[in-house]
């Protein structure tokens, strides 16, 4: 797969390599079990800090999205991907309401959002980068 | 030396041309970004250091022969002739004047296998347009630079070895056809692997990857790279990038580590001048 940065955006890189991996797992191109760079590699390559890459792993491992063994170094979980759980539902909500409340605002109505978060949804399944 | 001092001026001088120029240009604002093959170290990026075995086998084994033949040795060694064949400065018999040879040798290896190494472990720098296909053009090139680095270490192997064979068996003729060929050979090799492609992989003229090349802004890392040919990057773990321009890796100057490696580097070179007299 391959992960592209945006070095200027807002958003810190760890966030922006958490959701990339995600989004490779999720469009198919990162299959499970796959195994993806160590993190002295990763770090080496994109240019940052080891504890950027660091920071990223952590956290795709306690959602459960990655293993990182010591020896064979880090893969995407081979036992499949965590399931809908309270946590994430009540995660989802939290961020997904202020993105309805600017769009109910910005006069977008219902069916309008609903056609935006379809579209996407497609494009992600299908791993079409936003572009 | 005044190669160099004349290349670091004229290096320098057009760098800051350059900055002016680039400082009067219209920037766009687009999308600065880094693209990274997850896959791209799972591949084989490099020939194994493995191969470097054959060239230390060679060189004990003339150690070897140089030793048990010591006594057959006359007192005083010739080191250099001129173009006539005549001795133009030699060296007295001792163990060490004999394997001196041997020492340089292994030193060179040692450089040859860091070398090696070192396009294994560089950083990796993809275009930022079409990555996936200049990956497989990538890999290529460093597995292109690393068998290049073997077989030199090779042939300067063999040319060792035919010097310090000379001492015993004194066959001028052959000596320097092969002292002149070897040399020749790598230059030549060199010149063909620069001419055939281009830093970081791909054909020296492709119009349509031209193309594609230019329609994505690559990363700006101008302020790493002092007076246009230092890296130095505190933030970035890599010890070795690709050169800026030129065929080939250099360090960064930020990391501890390189500094290790650059000065083994230095060591070696003047080890073996100082050895070599």
């Amino acid at each position: 797969m391959i992960i592209q940065l945006d070095m200027q955006s807002e958003l810190p890189i760890y966030s922006q390599l958490v959701y990339q991996i995600i989004e490779g797992i999720a469009s198919g191109e990162l299959q499970l079990g796959e195994a993806l760079p160590s993190v002295r590699n990763l770090a080496a390559d994109i240019g940052v800090n080891l504890h950027t890459v660091n920071k990223a792993y952590t956290l795709l491992k306690q959602d459960g999205y990655i293993l990182i063994h010591r020896q064979k170094g880090v893969v995407v979980n081979p036992d499949g991907m965590p399931g809908l759980t309270d946590d994430f539902l009540k995660k989802q909500q939290t961020e997904l309401r202020p993105i309805i409340a600017e769009a109910i605002c910005r006069g977008m109505t219902k069916e309008e959002l609903s056609a935006v978060l379809d579209q996407m949804y497609d494009d992600v399944k299908m791993g079409h980068n936003k572009e | 030396m005044i190669f160099i001092v004349y290349w670091a001026v004229l290096n320098m001088l057009f760098h800051f041309k350059m900055k002016k120029i680039k400082g009067t240009l219209t920037t766009v604002e687009a999308p600065q970004r880094v693209k990274i093959d997850t896959t791209f170290r799972q591949n084989k990026l490099t020939y194994s250091n493995y191969w470097f075995l054959i060239h230390i086998a060679i060189i004990v084994a003339i150690a070897i022969i140089s030793i048990l033949n010591y006594k057959a040795l006359p007192n005083v060694i010739p080191m250099k002739y001129d173009l006539q064949g005549n001795v133009t400065s030699s060296v007295p018999k001792t163990y060490l004047s004999v394997l001196a040879i041997n020492l340089v040798q292994l030193g060179i290896i040692a450089l040859m296998m860091l070398v090696n190494w070192s396009i294994k472990t560089s950083k990796q720098q993809l275009t930022p347009s079409n990555p996936a296909q200049f990956t497989a053009d990538h890999i290529r090139f460093r597995r292109k630079w690393s068998l290049f680095t073997i077989i030199t270490g090779l042939l300067l192997t063999i040319l060792f070895a035919f010097i310090q064979m000379n001492m015993f068996v004194p066959n001028l003729v052959l000596l320097t056809g092969i002292s002149f060929i070897i040399p020749v050979l790598i230059v030549l090799g060199a010149v063909w692997l620069s001419l055939t492609g281009r830093q970081g992989g791909g054909k020296i003229r492709n119009h349509r990857e031209d193309r594609e090349r230019s329609k994505e802004q690559p990363v700006n890392d101008d302020n790493y790279w002092k007076l246009g040919f230092i890296y130095y990057n505190p933030n970035d773990p890599s010890l070795t990038v690709e050169k800026r321009y030129g065929i080939g890796w250099t360090i960064n100057f930020a990391r501890p580590l390189s500094w290790v490696l650059f000065l083994f580097i230095i060591a070696i070179v003047v080890i073996s001048i100082v050895l070599s007299q």
